[in-house]
């Protein structure tokens, strides 16, 4: 991509609320070490933006003072970072050993037949993402779903169409 | 507070001591003294919470680590509540009956720590009365 | 001072919590207070128990009572029937071994253990500082700082045998002593809690259960070595680990165990958290380091060793949570004491996480030289629905299989080398005989090429290959040539990755290969999957054995896709042009009728 096109991509990012990127810029400069501490304040603006879209890379470079190639470096590198925009609920479906060997696996098929997505896709109509997510510890529950911050445990592919029914009817509501 | 030795540490760790004898009671020593207070309706009914509260603070007091304080359900005697049971290492049980507060203390003062039974207070001392049972 | 007589702890570790823990401990709260016994009952949120396939776990003090699968609307029945009139809970109770067990002494599960990293998970509440000090707790650090040169802190420490719990199996002390032996004007020590064995979960249990067990040992391994900075690299992926943590060191700072001058003597230390975000490779020392300073986390060559120059080009020794948890017992305990425990290579304890086909999934906590036969079917209970015990996989992604002619090896870091496997984080995958152990395989190589950070050659593209070819062989499209070229993929990544990544990454097929090469030909030469889990191997080709059959419906109940059909009491069909060969007809079936391809 040339830096021509890469600008107009910049520019053509859909507005981007500017108080966001107020509380990220003073989040950064309260930092000692905010070269050091990249990781943090990526960790940061996806909690504030929902994702890491290219706008907020290159304003996360400026003010922290690295390349954005750089920036882009480190958010490719690590899965828990996201360049896309997320439905508005989150549908992690475990991949860890434990859940795998129980099934997981067929279950995920299910989540993508249902949501017609495949992993780390979002809904249409935005409403849900899918993901394959490593092992979230509560191997006891195998194999785990967990829709946002709820934990569905010990799931079927059966149970798929009832585990996403509630959240669909809020979405109708 | 700024933890400055060794005995600062101690002084919390000590405040902390009986919620750490409860806890870490895991196998009881031999030499532990089991004493169990009926908790059933009935024995509530008669007090028997303030006895097992009594006799806990009792226990405190006198920093006895080797008194297990348990609570059961009915032991059958519910004419006499609150009923408490008394297991000394090697030795048969003594049941006491109408145990108030007052009688939880001595309990621990004169049996535990005198080893002096209170035989007037005694409704089955199983060491004379071995078969009787119920 | 308020008595309490009675105490009930409820597990607050992330299984349980997910299972609604928390609004357990609103009830149980809500009980007590109601039911008028709030002032002798004291409700407390503690770390996980370990026996988390049961969860939530609730445990009665001072009786040592343990309920299982307690749900928030039993919360008043323990209450009234328990804790006011003495009277147990027994539909309540474990019933896994056979008869029904009191309480945590009688349980198999517990029998064998012993615990010394988990000492205070599941009995103390992590969020209270005084509860720690109430258990010995910073009492280690407290003799360390006023009666101990660092140097007598590396010694006793070695000499307990002590060895990194993350996988490495290092000596914690001689790595301590190295560090300690190369002058710098500042120096580092990082907790690496960045646990990324997909399977394993004991580090994020002792940091929930017991954070300030791993603060005072950061502390402790500051004075011998050094330091005054400590780091805690955690995955952004615990949260309530992470929340624990902020709360421990806050605590600690309050006190004056992290600062200046702590337990009055010259030493200052403090400890900060950074997050890690997502990557396998950054358990490896020098990528831990990289992703620390904010960078991608790619591992680079050893020498230099972190040891003499690691974060920010200063000496840094990282050790594992598990590691740091077993210091205070051996700095209290002594030395002896800790080396009597274990075998001859490998001393004390290990943490294992038990998983998937067993019956009693969790945390143990077992002396080395334990055997897997001890662990899988004594504390473990066997394999679930009474199926046949295939394999058991340790290590994770970098370890390998082991099958039932190694079960009664005792287990050590040496001993599992020797049975091709490796002692890893500690993670213990148990595998029944309806796991295709070629689809395991695919499984890590899945991970581990996924994981690859891609910075040499062998791992990048080596992994990715032999994923590939396994691949291939799950949709039989496999030829025998494929199993020579994994073979001789698998012992060139070994010998020439750059971290212990690649090196170990080829384990999990090898190690298959060597103990179920009949499967792998099976699937080759038969176009065939013996357990019918690879699909496109297995498609449409279920049946019912009419003889069996006696019309129970369960299997026409468990299909997800509606093909099986039948009445009551009649013999059922598999419609094939539908059946997706999922397997739930034959895992539903008690009574042998569904036939698998």
């Amino acid at each position: 991509m040339s830096k021509a096109q890469a600008r107009a991509r910049t520019i053509s990012v859909p507005d981007l609320p500017q108080d966001l990127f107020d509380t990220l810029g003073a989040y950064i400069a309260s930092l000692d070490d905010p070269k050091g501490s990249l990781i943090h304040v990526l960790h940061r603006a996806q909690q504030l933006f929902g994702y890491l879209p290219m706008e907020v890379q290159l304003f996360v470079a400026r003010q922290v003072g690295v390349s954005g190639a750089e920036v882009f470096g480190v958010i490719s590198f690590y899965s828990y970072f996201t360049t896309t925009p997320r439905g508005k609920h989150n549908v992690s479906v475990c991949m860890g050993t434990a859940c795998f060997v129980r099934g997981s696996d067929k279950l995920l098929d299910r989540f993508k037949e249902e949501l017609q997505v495949t992993t780390g896709e979002t809904t249409k109509d935005q409403q849900f993402t899918l993901s394959d997510v490593r092992c979230l510890g509560a191997c006891g529950l195998a194999p785990i779903v967990t829709v946002d911050d709820k934990v569905f445990g010990h799931a079927k592919p059966e149970d798929v169409e009832a585990i996403l029914k509630p959240y669909r009817a809020g979405s109708e509501a | 507070m700024i933890i400055q030795s060794l005995d600062d540490l101690k002084a919390i760790r000590d405040a902390q001591k009986v919620k750490v004898a409860l806890r870490s009671s895991g196998d009881p020593a031999p030499d532990t003294i089991e004493i169990t207070v009926g908790m059933d309706t009935c024995g509530l009914q008669a007090g028997a919470r303030d006895t097992l509260r009594a006799m806990m603070e009792a226990i405190e007091a006198h920093d006895l680590h080797h008194v297990r304080l348990v609570k059961s359900g009915c032991m059958g005697h519910c004419e006499a509540e609150p009923t408490v049971l008394v297991q000394l290492p090697g030795q048969s049980p003594v049941l006491y009956g109408h145990v108030d507060s007052q009688l939880g203390r001595d309990i621990i003062e004169h049996h535990i720590l005198g080893h002096h039974v209170l035989a007037e207070a005694i409704v089955l001392d199983t060491s004379d009365h071995d078969r009787r049972g119920r | 001072m308020t008595t309490m007589t009675s105490h009930i702890l409820v597990c607050g570790g992330t299984g349980c919590n997910s299972l609604e823990s928390t609004r357990l401990v609103e009830q149980f709260r809500e009980a007590v207070t109601t039911l008028g016994c709030s002032d002798d009952t004291d409700v407390v949120r503690t770390g996980c128990f370990g026996f988390c396939g049961e969860g939530p776990i609730v445990k009665i003090l001072p009786d040592n009572t343990v309920y299982v699968r307690v749900k928030p609307e039993d919360a008043q029945e323990i209450v009234q029937s328990h804790i006011l009139l003495g009277r147990k809970v027994e539909r309540l109770f474990y019933k896994g071994d056979g008869d029904q067990a009191l309480s945590d002494k009688d349980m198999e599960f517990y029998k064998k253990q012993k615990r010394i990293a988990l000492r205070h998970c599941g009995l103390i509440d992590p969020e209270q500082i005084d509860e720690y000090i109430g258990f010995e707790g910073y009492e280690a650090l407290g003799k360390v700082l006023t009666s101990m040169t660092p140097e007598e802190v590396c010694t006793i420490v070695k000499d307990s045998g002590l060895r990194g719990r993350g996988g490495g199996g290092f000596p914690t002390g001689l790595k301590w002593e190295i560090t300690n032996k190369i002058p710098s004007d500042q120096k580092y020590i990082i907790c690496n809690a960045d646990e990324g064995d997909p399977g394993a979960f004991m580090d994020r249990s002792i940091l929930e259960g017991d954070p300030h067990c791993v603060l005072e040992a950061m502390a402790i391994g500051g004075y011998a070595i050094g330091a005054s900075h400590g780091i805690i690299y955690i995955r952004a992926e615990y949260p309530l680990a992470i929340k624990r943590l902020e709360i421990a060191i806050a605590q600690a700072r309050s006190y004056g165990l992290l600062g200046t001058s702590i337990f009055g003597t010259n030493f200052a230390f403090d400890i900060e958290i950074r997050y890690g975000a997502g990557a396998f490779v950054c358990g490896e020392e020098t990528a831990l380091i990289h992703s620390v300073e904010g960078k991608r986390g790619e591992p680079t060559k050893k020498p230099p060793f972190p040891s003499e120059a690691g974060y920010k080009g200063k000496p840094t020794c990282v050790n594992n949570v598990e590691t740091f948890a077993n210091i205070a017992p051996i700095i209290l305990q002594g030395s002896a004491w800790y080396s009597a425990i274990g075998t001859a290579t490998s001393k004390g304890t290990k943490v294992f996480a038990l998983a998937s086909k067993v019956q009693n999934v969790g945390l143990v906590e077992v002396p080395m030289g334990t055997t897997l036969r001890e662990i899988i079917f004594d504390i473990g209970g066997g394999i679930r629905h009474h199926k046949k015990f295939k394999a058991v996989q340790t290590g994770g992604p970098s370890g390998g299989v082991i099958t039932t002619a190694d079960l009664d090896t005792p287990i050590d870091y040496e001993s599992l080398k020797g049975i091709g496997s490796m002692m890893g984080s500690g993670g213990m995958i148990v595998m029944d005989e309806d796991d295709c152990m070629v689809n395991i395989a695919k499984f890590y190589l899945d991970f581990t090429q996924d994981e690859s950070c891609g910075k040499c050659t062998p791992c990048r593209v080596g992994t990715k290959r032999m994923y590939e070819i396994l691949d291939r062989i799950t949709k039989g499209e496999g030829t025998l040539e494929d199993l020579d070229r994994l073979e001789q993929l698998g012992r060139m990544i070994k010998d020439t990755a750059l971290c212990g990544l690649g090196q170990t990454a080829p384990n999990p097929v090898l190690s298959t290969m060597r103990f179920f090469r009949e499967e792998y030909l099976a699937h080759i030469v038969d176009q065939r999957c013996p357990t019918g889990s690879c699909k496109e191997l297995s498609k449409k080709t279920y049946s019912i054995d009419a003889s069996k059959c006696i019309g129970c419906t369960a299997c026409a109940r468990a299909c997800p896709v509606d093909c099986i059909d039948g009445k009551v009491k009649k013999v059922h069909v598999i419609d094939e042009a539908i059946c997706i060969g999922c397997n739930a007809c034959f895992t539903a079936c008690r009574f042998d009728a569904v036939i698998k391809p």
